[in-house]
């Protein structure tokens, strides 16, 4: 069984200190993998910084942003841009995830997160979950 | 980098089978080995929960602010 899933920022980013379950879902070729294009833009914006934090070598930290990228559709905003609204009405005052909400509902899919809220609108999938899903 | 080479005796018939059974084993292969690769980068890693979260808070206040600049929200 194929679990497509929208991959949000705070799972992105928990990639570069997770060597458990989030790792072993990304590289799971039953797992297929979307995220707005304009993430790994904003994540490449933060690539200095980033390598800063990790203290990871420019060259290590490169090999793994290529390895995981590999695994991940990003798509521009022009492909889900009229479910924007839709996902607005969802987030009521909630004043992010827009992005991610609306890739969600055009794919018809779940998005892979720790945000409570998406959990509280039925939109939210755990790690948890999807370890369970892929596992049965 | 090493090179294997293997050779086997297969009957023409299996030829399109064996194909495409050594091309589904070979992506597991090359999946398996970047898995090992990732893992053991990232065990290098220091990045901690709360740089993670702080880096995915900034990006979703600026992919919101990206929409409000395109006039989507």
């Amino acid at each position: 069984m194929q679990i497509a899933v929208v991959v949000d920022s705070n799972i992105l980013f928990r990639i570069l200190i997770s060597q458990g379950d989030i790792l072993e879902i990304i590289f799971n070729p039953k797992t297929k993998l979307y995220a707005p294009f304009k993430l790994k833009e904003e994540f490449e914006k933060h690539k200095k910084e980033l390598i800063q934090k990790t203290r990871l070598s420019e060259d290590n930290f490169e090999k793994l942003v290529g390895l995981i990228f590999k695994k991940i559709s990003f798509i521009p905003i022009e492909q889900y841009e009229t479910f924007i609204e839709s996902a607005r009405r969802l987030l009521k005052n909630h004043l992010k995830d827009e992005d991610f909400v609306a890739l969600a509902l055009s794919l018809k899919t779940k998005i892979w997160t720790y945000e409570d809220l998406l959990f509280k609108i039925g939109i939210g999938l755990s790690t948890k979950e999807i370890a369970q899903k892929l596992s049965q | 980098m090493e090179e294997i080479t293997i050779k086997l005796d297969m009957p023409p018939e299996f030829e399109e089978e064996f194909k495409r059974e050594l091309a589904k084993s070979i992506k597991e292969l090359v999946n398996n080995i970047e898995f090992s690769i990732a893992k053991k980068i990232i065990s290098k890693s220091q990045l901690t929960e709360k740089d993670a979260e702080e880096f995915s808070e900034k990006v979703k206040k600026s992919m919101h602010d990206d929409l409000v600049e395109r006039g989507l929200v």
